[in-house]
């Protein structure tokens, strides 16, 4: 961390007296954070359709995440409970404003999307025409590879929703491919 | 094709989340698979949604956990700062608000009783000695149309000063 931001660091500081509590200490959020910031980043993207959107909501997802100060009872629950919050978040997305986060010092631009091949096209033209909501069950179950189970911690969803609701969402996507149908 | 789920369904995409690819299938599963409809669309989505999730891995560009730690930080102060301020901007607006309700009753106080001896003065040559001494009665109970003033002016103004102070949340 640079001057700028240890400064910073220490007017907030100073503008409340006391220290923040976070949920974890920084040393087991940096170790979190490399196990799921990756998948995350990769649902947030293709749920809310966007790469910028999903750098925000990244952002708020841990921010909430670090708040709530839960303790947790196993790494997979810990990862469920963040990867529900992310859901909240991308779901109630178009009722938000949109969230602003400053470029940090040293944090460079994000790198130009890549071109999808052609298969990826289709596909996310055709996720595109899903509700958020069916993006979300079909990208954690088929890319993902999460249980019903899993699936229904990570959303909030009964299991039994899950099922029916994901059966629903892959009819629709496979009659919007075209090829199955 | 079925409109139903396939029964061989949790076994199928038990065997992708571990990792096995379609060749590497069992040869029952394979044999289900040239026979099931419901399950080569399965097949045919999870490899679509792999491959797009392999490219989602290396496309995304990640801030720091540093740095994803340090803005929660920040922004977590100033919402404890600004939770602490809450209180005391509410008590500052209803306080000028007060201020303010207070100068406009001993004002408003004043001119309503200059116009009530005025109204005395014209109502003494227009309608006779009654309604003058009625106006002047009125026009005499000062610190009544002063509460009244006040009331009025604290009515209006402490919603409002309420309401602004709330509104910079």
């Amino acid at each position: 961390m640079d001057d700028a931001t240890m400064a910073l660091d220490d007017v907030t500081t100073s503008a409340i007296g006391t220290e923040v509590v976070l949920g974890m200490d920084e040393d087991r959020f940096r170790l979190f954070y490399q196990r799921t910031s990756q998948p995350l980043w990769a649902y947030l993207s293709r749920v809310s359709g966007d790469r910028q959107r999903a750098d925000d909501l990244l952002q708020e997802t841990y921010y909430r995440f670090l708040k709530s100060g839960r303790q947790f009872a196993s790494d997979e629950h810990q990862r469920h409970y963040l990867f529900r919050i992310a859901t909240n978040l991308v779901l109630d997305d178009r009722r938000r404003p949109r969230l602003e986060f400053a470029a940090l010092p040293g944090e460079s631009e994000p790198a130009a999307p890549r071109t999808p091949g052609p298969d990826v096209t289709g596909l996310r033209a055709a996720m595109a025409r899903l509700k958020p909501r069916e993006r979300s069950l079909l990208w954690l179950a088929y890319a993902q590879g999460a249980s019903h189970d899993e699936i229904a911690a990570r959303t909030g969803l009964t299991s039994g929703s899950v099922k029916q609701l994901l059966f629903r969402a892959r009819r629709r996507l496979a009659v919007l491919l075209g090829g199955a149908a | 094709m079925s409109r139903n789920a396939c029964v061989h369904e949790p076994v199928l995409l038990a065997r992708f989340a571990s990792g096995v690819t379609v060749a590497g299938l069992d040869a029952d599963l394979q044999t289900h698979l040239a026979a099931c409809a419901s399950c080569r669309e399965i097949v045919a989505l999870v490899q679509a949604l792999r491959a797009d999730h392999a490219a989602a891995l290396s496309e995304c560009a990640l801030p720091t956990a540093s740095q994803i730690w340090w803005r929660a930080r920040v922004r977590s102060r100033l919402e404890a700062a600004h939770a602490v301020e809450r209180p005391i901007s509410l008590a500052q607006s209803i306080s000028m608000a007060a201020l303010l309700g207070l100068a406009a009753s001993l004002v408003g106080a004043q001119w309503i009783r200059g116009s009530l001896y005025r109204a005395r003065d014209v109502a003494a040559h227009v309608f006779g000695a009654d309604v003058a001494t009625a106006l002047s009665s009125m026009a005499d109970g000062g610190p009544l149309w002063l509460m009244f003033v006040a009331g009025v002016c604290v009515a209006v103004l402490m919603p409002v000063a309420a309401a602004i102070a709330l509104s910079r949340d």
